[in-house]
């Protein structure tokens, strides 16, 4: 092969090469990307890819005889190569600069508008799962173990053993659920205090989370399914004192600061004594002038009491060695209070629209 | 209930010094919710009571009157009135010059205005004489107030004494305790919280008789622990004294007549109901109190008719029933201003009697109230004395009878042993025994053995015992508990420090079943779908139409409600009722829900007797057209992030075997699967735990429309817990070697079940059957499956990861040759 007709050949390739460059250069007003795209892949394709004049020229370099020769030719060739790639890919990047501004501005998008609607949303866990959730981490916290009551149980377990026989009046308070072989849909969660206080040892700390149920028809206040947390704490000693420290420690966690309370004396035929909590809300509420103000009540929250030794003594312990206490309150009522949520059938009317307010 | 403050002073003068919101709180934290504060009267003001001494008619007008008025200490005065019953020598109420009183205009009722000194038509006027609209007593404005027979004397400042503060008590809370529906209960509680003396009720019997009129009484009745009667002869019935009328009306009690309101001033005074009837109604002298018949009947004075139970507690003569014993008397035997002779009844009734008779009847009464709480039945008897006493004083009606009295069973208290060291025990703050024993004295409560304890001695282990015998209107006081609440309520609950146990350190965490309810709601959460809460109950037309076997469902036998007929045995129904909700009311569309709760199988016990009650996954997805697959590969994305081995089989009839709980035309026949999962261990089988399904297009037509898609699955997670808690994380390490595959097609007839083909491969896999298991990691993919002309075929994917060094093709090779050998082993299959 002769040297020089291999120089006068590159000499050829770099000049057809501007050439093309030039007509690239060209694409500027094009503002088409693709059309960028292909056309430099076209020109690199034409001079550097396998079908290429350069690529022949190396293909056959074995053919020249003369050592120096074959370098020169070898360092021309790469010498080309190098300049032809360097100068495709500066013009790319400078007519792609251009360009590009030109194309964003045929982009604009109204930013502020919402963005598209037929992405996957995430789902909703129900409120009432969320909120049992949160109740059982903060008792966990407190080292209150969690145990679920059964919906359907007996009356033994439902009254009886809670110091409620059955010529008691107060039986008939519940609005009781009954169902076919004289079981009971549970009234509330006091059901699996004989269970637990039967069954466990000292000291006993357990929270007891289930749906209970009224023989009730519905409004918006009343709902014949809710949810309850009971509370049982039990030892060799126990004080309406403990008690009391115990349940504000929980509200201060659930409600994320300390709330006043009130602690009265109540009624309740399985604590002896007996008492209730409430604690103060603060609501935005407006005077007889429409001005808005903060409206501070108490609100009724929960039942407890020192729990009574007859139900002590019907779990098989003696009521001299083991003291303990008990609360029940409701779960939706300790939400509703928070959220101001005035319907309680929302919670269980499988509507999603309400379902999908809560994360 | 309303407690006026002026009343409570009878037994508790000092109550004067303490201001009324105290009061009210201490109650409202000690006893019962005081609701509200009601000031009686507190805008008027400088009225005097005063003697008219001449009356004159006005010179220039006809209806007006110049009277000359002496006022005491406050000296005489000329005042113009208009009034009609003014008189010589009658004593009324003057408000003086600069005094405020009501304004007598109707329509600016509770408004004051100033009495200033005037000149009315020519004539002087130094003051007004008052209404009883203008003092505020009534609406009366007819007259002025004649206080004639009253006491009061000229000068007497006035205002004080119509001025009172009422507190209104929330009754419902006082359950047992029928003491403090009166004044005398609720100011003994005060005297113990306030700590101020207390003078209990007494009564002077006059029991001399200066006339005879004949009574005979019968009790047929155990559910009538007293009865006794007396009669007055010659009673005056008219309106009542003032001081009567104004102590009722405080408490917002109508006057009727003077015997009636005496009978209601002793009831709130002390607590006892009583009844008056006239003497000459009742048939043959005679009144027996006995059990109803099924179905009797009677008018009460309220004038409706009642049907009456068997078994509730009825007053009769010979004749008719004269009332529902403790509750309403009947009309006709009532006192009314002809009435001259009186029987007066006091007794007791069963209070649970009481309370089921008065809410069969739904008479809520003033009587009923006090009985159903129980009465003090040391009470009942002394009552009827005091009542004895104040007719015959007031109406001049005479004593005529003895008092004939079924004498009542003497109970003896059992006394309470009480450590008096337990109550600082139990309530958690230092209250000494002396507090307690003088808390529960204060309360009425007898303490024996006091005077052992050495006050200046008490041992640090030694026990203080005492025995306390309570008081004879306390019925919910038999524990020493109870004596520790009576004590811990009068020191103020309010008052207990909170603290928190002295902790055990233990780490506690939530059960097995609540991680795993949390584990399955987050992965259905990322994938979208919303968690819904439904009713524990269906309804008996939602169970006919999925055709769900009575013999599966407890049924509920008492339910208010048309929606709660069964308990429900699968959280699908709710799911179908969800999403049919929100297909309609909220126009959504492609939805999937899911529920997690209880279900009731009624046919396997738990516990003796009581019916297992699984926790239970329930989805569903709603689509506007064919998405089974896609749902099943949501379901699929949930065990594998759970981390348990599953497989889709068919369903099979093993005793195990979780069908749907639906009627046989309600599923869709082509798309049932069981799910099936096998622990880690051993000699685990794969166990049937739930099953997925389409619902029927004939039912989906019928429930939600033809151009809707309905698939559901159902998991039974105290099956899967086992399995769940035993499984392994799925974590290999990851291979930066080149995986390759090969894809192999067969051809394969309709009931061919590409779940079970895949199943054997992994555990042919899993059992080491393919030779270099160990040193590649393989995966048997469906990558597609179709049907043409007829013919169906599937391609499966082999997956081959090498874990130390790449594959050739020698070994790809090899690897699928055996493969090929297990399928040949089980399968005639031919290669597509």
């Amino acid at each position: 092969m002769d040297i020089t007709s291999v120089k006068e050949n590159f000499s050829k390739i770099n000049k057809s090469f501007k050439a093309d460059v030039e007509t690239l250069g060209a694409l500027k007003s094009a503002k088409d990307i693709t059309l960028v795209e292909t056309g430099f892949k076209e020109v690199l394709e034409k001079y550097l890819g396998k079908q290429s004049e350069i690529q022949a020229v190396l293909k056959s370099i074995n053919k020249i005889e003369n050592p120096s020769d074959k370098r020169e030719v070898g360092m021309i060739a790469n010498k080309l190569t190098k300049e032809i790639e360097e100068k495709l890919d500066s013009l790319k990047k400078k007519l792609l600069e251009v360009i590009l501004v030109e194309v964003e501005k045929e982009e604009v998008i109204d930013a502020t508008r919402p963005g598209a609607s037929n992405v996957a949303k995430i789902g909703h866990k129900h409120i009432i799962t969320s909120t049992i959730e949160r109740i059982e981490d903060i008792f966990t916290n407190l080292g209150f173990e969690v145990e679920y009551a059964y919906e359907i149980d007996s009356p033994e377990n439902a009254f009886d053993h809670l110091n409620i026989p059955e010529s008691h009046p107060a039986r008939d308070n519940w609005d009781t659920l009954w169902v076919e072989g004289g079981n009971l849909a549970i009234p509330h969660t006091s059901s699996m205090q004989n269970r637990i206080l039967k069954s466990e040892t000292l000291p006993v700390k357990k929270v007891i989370i289930s749906k209970c149920f009224r023989n009730e028809a519905t409004d918006a206040t009343h709902e014949h399914t809710f949810h309850q947390v009971e509370g049982v704490y039990m030892d060799t000693r126990a004080s309406m004192a403990e008690m009391l420290g115990v349940l504000l420690e929980f509200f201060y966690a659930y409600y994320g600061k300390k709330l006043d309370h009130k602690f009265t004396p109540d009624f309740f035929p399985f604590v002896e004594p007996g008492g209730q909590l409430a604690l103060e809300f603060i609501a935005n509420t407006k005077d007889e002038f429409g001005k808005v103000i903060d409206k501070r009540s108490f609100i009724e929250i929960l039942g407890c009491g020192i729990i009574h030794p007859n139900v002590i003594s019907a779990a098989g312990k003696d009521p001299a060695k083991a003291k303990g206490f008990a609360w029940g309150f409701g779960v939706e009522r300790v939400f509703m209070v928070k959220e101001k949520i005035e319907d309680i059938r929302l919670f269980y009317g499988g509507n999603l629209k309400f379902t999908k307010q809560f994360i | 209930m309303l407690i006026s403050k002026n009343w409570l002073k009878k037994y508790i003068p000092e109550i004067e010094k303490f201001d009324s919101l105290q009061i009210a709180k201490e109650l409202t934290t000690k006893v019962a919710e005081v609701e509200q504060i009601i000031e009686l009267r507190e805008d008027i003001s400088k009225i005097v009571v005063a003697t008219i001494t001449a009356v004159e008619k006005h010179p220039n007008a006809d209806k007006l009157s110049v009277c000359q008025v002496n006022a005491g200490p406050m000296g005489n005065m000329q005042v113009v009135c208009g009034a009609p019953n003014v008189a010589v020598g009658m004593k009324a109420a003057l408000s003086l010059v600069g005094g405020r009183v009501y304004s007598s205009s109707t329509k600016s009722i509770g408004n004051t205005m100033e009495v200033v000194e005037t000149d009315i038509r020519g004539v002087k006027s130094t003051g007004m004489l008052c209404s009883e609209r203008e003092l505020g007593l009534n609406d009366n404005h007819e007259t002025i107030l004649d206080l004639t027979e009253t006491k009061f004397t000229p000068g007497e400042e006035f205002d004080d004494v119509i001025r009172d503060t009422v507190f209104e008590i929330e009754n419902k809370s006082l359950t047992h305790r029928g003491d403090c529906f009166s004044h005398q209960g609720i100011a003994r509680e005060l005297s113990a919280i306030l700590n101020i003396g207390f003078t209990p009720f007494n009564v002077q019997f006059n029991s001399s008789q200066t006339a005879s009129l004949p009574i005979e009484i019968r009790v047929e009745t155990q559910k009538c622990g007293y009865f006794a009667v007396v009669t007055i002869k010659g009673a005056k019935v008219s309106e009542s004294p003032f001081w009567l009328k104004l102590e009722l009306g405080n408490i917002g009690v109508d006057s009727i007549n003077n015997v009636v309101d005496l009978a209601n001033y002793v009831m709130y005074d002390i607590g006892q109901p009583l009844h008056t009837y006239d003497y000459e109604k009742i048939a043959d002298n005679k009144i027996t109190v006995r059990e109803a018949r099924d179905g009797e009947r009677y008018v009460g004075i309220d004038e409706k008719e009642y049907t009456l139970n068997k078994g509730e507690v009825v007053i009769t003569d010979n004749k008719s029933i004269q009332g529902l014993a403790g509750i309403l008397g009947a009309k006709g035997s009532e006192i009314t201003d002809e009435t001259e002779d009186i029987v007066i009844e006091a007794a007791r009734f069963d209070n649970y009697a009481v309370l089921a008779a008065a809410r069969k009847n739904g008479i809520r009464s003033e009587a009923a109230i006090r009985f159903s709480k129980n009465v003090d039945p040391q009470i009942t008897r002394k009552a009827l004395e005091n009542i004895v006493n104040l007719i015959t004083d007031i109406t001049g009606g005479e004593l005529s009878s003895e008092i004939v009295e079924i004498e009542a069973v003497a109970v003896e208290k059992d006394p309470i042993k009480i450590d008096l060291k337990d109550v600082s025990r139990v309530v958690g703050v230092e209250i000494k025994p002396q507090k307690s024993i003088a808390t529960l004295e204060k309360l009425g409560f007898t303490v024996n053995e006091k005077s052992d304890i050495n006050t200046n001695d008490i041992s640090v282990n030694a026990p203080v015992e005492v025995n306390v015998i309570a008081p004879s209107w306390r019925f919910d006081t038999r524990i020493a508990e109870d004596l520790i609440e009576e004590i811990a309520r009068i020191y103020g609950y309010d008052l207990i420090e909170p603290q928190l146990p002295a902790r055990k350190t233990a780490a506690v965490k939530i059960p097995d079943i609540s991680e795993l309810k949390r584990a399955i709601s987050n992965i259905l959460l990322r994938l979208g779908m919303d968690e819904q809460i439904n009713y524990s109950f269906i309804s008996e037309s939602m169970r006919a139409n999925l055709g769900i076997d009575e013999n599966n469902m407890l049924k509920i036998i008492n339910a208010i409600s048309p929606e709660l007929n069964w308990v429900r045995s699968s959280i699908l129904p709710g799911l179908m009722k969800g999403a049919k909700l929100n297909t309609e009311v909220n126009s959504m569309r492609n939805f999937s829900i899911f529920e997690i709760g209880r279900v009731v199988d009624k046919n396997s016990e738990i516990e003796k007797d009581i019916p297992s009650q699984p926790w239970t996954l329930g989805m569903l997805s709603t689509t506007d057209e064919d998405r089974y697959l896609e749902f099943k590969s949501q379901i699929e994305t949930v065990f594998e992030g759970l981390e348990v081995n599953y497989s889709w089989q068919e369903i099979g009839a093993g005793n195990n075997a979780i069908n749907n709980p639906f009627g046989k035309d309600v599923l869709h026949k082509g798309r049932s699967a069981g799910l099936f999962v096998k622990s880690n261990d051993e000699n685990s089988t794969a166990e049937n735990i739930g099953f997925l399904g389409e619902l029927g297009r004939a039912k989906t037509y019928e429930m939600f429309g033809l151009d809707k898609r309905i698939v559901m699955m159902e998991v039974n997670l105290e099956k899967l817990l086992p399995h769940w808690l035993k499984r392994e994380s799925s974590y290999k390490n990851v291979s930066t070697l080149p995986e390759s595959y090969r894809d192999i097609s067969y051809w394969i007839g309709d009931d061919f079940k590409i779940g079970d083909f895949l199943t054997y491969l992994e555990e042919q896999n899993s059992i080491g059957k393919i030779s270099s298991s160990d040193k590649v990691d393989l995966e048997f993919k469906l990558i597609d499956e179709y049907t043409a002309e007829k013919q169906r075929s599937m391609t499966i994917r082999i997956v081959m990861k090498p874990r130390h060094s790449t594959l050739i093709d020698q070994k790809i090779n090899s690897i699928n040759e055996e493969i090929e050998q297990l399928v040949k082993a089980k399968y005639k299959l031919q290669i597509r």
